[in-house]
């Protein structure tokens, strides 16, 4: 990495990724991203450190914190093997960022980093779907469903794979909605006939 | 909020109780929405399923209890549920109710 032909600056990053520039600056002063060795103020990441800013994001929507992020990385490293051919043969032969973003999008990393896909533990909901459950749950039942929808999750997501997990956890959602709204608004008839004949009762 | 216990069930709520039951002790969340899933072959959401639980808590036959929380639930806690004594009669009176007004039914068909 003495030569790099390729070489992203953090605004690059921002666009990439959207990831603003203060936290592309945090993780790579945590040490959990490499910058490219320079003399200069301006940071720049070659296509290793683009790939890994695509993981270490997964992992921070996943809800680990960076602490956890480091320990991981340390524990399961090399996440990108030096003399892998894949790896090679990728970043010798791209050089502009729409091929490269597409064989980013091409899960390409689950070839180059297959222990984290096995040992990928479900610890939240995507935030859509907790907050429709934030929103319809009273408090005593979000963490009691929430979390049962995590474990079932879990399981389906072992046995037949994330996109089926996935199409799962949606029709929960979108099916849980109708009897949740009908319990609310059943709560919320309720009180107005009970205001009305109140109302009555006092008239 | 329990109240004294209401001596009227609909379908899915008999059918909610008697999972409970067919679980034991393991009765939570998750155990019981398979239990249905696999006697009905209906899919059953979340949703539906907890406003049951809700309301056959408020009528007062069921009861639950916070459990421990897990790792493959993201650290958080089961909920244990059990069929109230109250309830199983009344689960058994609804089971002898089917059964004569089917013997009725056998003996009108007869007639």
């Amino acid at each position: 990495m003495n030569e790099n032909k390729f070489s992203s600056s953090v605004s690059d990053i921002n666009v990439l990724f959207g990831l603003s520039e203060r936290t592309v600056r945090r993780w790579t002063e945590a040490g959990i991203i490499r910058a490219n060795p320079s003399n200069s103020e301006d940071l720049t990441y070659d296509f290793r450190a683009l790939t890994q800013f695509k993981l270490v994001r997964e992992m921070r929507e996943r809800g680990m914190t960076i602490h956890q992020i480091e320990a991981e990385l340390q524990g399961q490293m090399p996440l990108f093997v030096a003399d892998s051919p894949k790896a090679e043969r990728i970043s010798s032969l791209t050089t502009n960022y729409d091929s490269l973003l597409q064989k980013l999008e091409c899960s390409d990393l689950n070839v180059l980093v297959p222990d984290l896909n096995d040992s990928k533990i479900v610890t939240r909901l995507p935030l859509n779907a907790e907050f429709v459950f934030y929103l319809l749950l009273r408090k005593d039942e979000r963490d009691v469903v929430i979390g049962d929808l995590i474990e079932d999750y879990g399981t389906v997501l072992k046995r037949f794979g994330k996109r089926r997990a996935d199409i799962w956890l949606y029709k929960q959602v979108i099916g849980s909605v109708g009897p949740l709204i009908r319990r609310a608004l059943l709560k919320i008839g309720a009180l107005v006939w009970l205001g009305r004949i109140l109302r009555r009762l006092v008239s | 909020m329990p109240k004294k216990p209401s001596n009227y069930i609909g379908e899915f709520e008999e059918l909610v109780l008697l999972a409970i039951l067919s679980q034991g002790d393991n009765a939570y969340g998750v155990t019981i929405r398979q239990a249905l899933e696999e006697a009905t072959d209906r899919s059953i959401t979340v949703g539906s399923l907890y406003t049951t639980l809700s309301r056959l808590e408020g009528k007062g036959l069921v009861e639950s209890s916070v459990g421990e929380p897990t790792a493959e639930r993201g650290g958080r806690a089961k909920r244990h549920y059990k069929v109230k004594s109250s309830a199983q009669l009344l689960l058994e009176e609804v089971q002898a109710a089917r059964q004569r007004l089917m013997r009725l039914d056998a003996v009108g068909g007869l007639g």
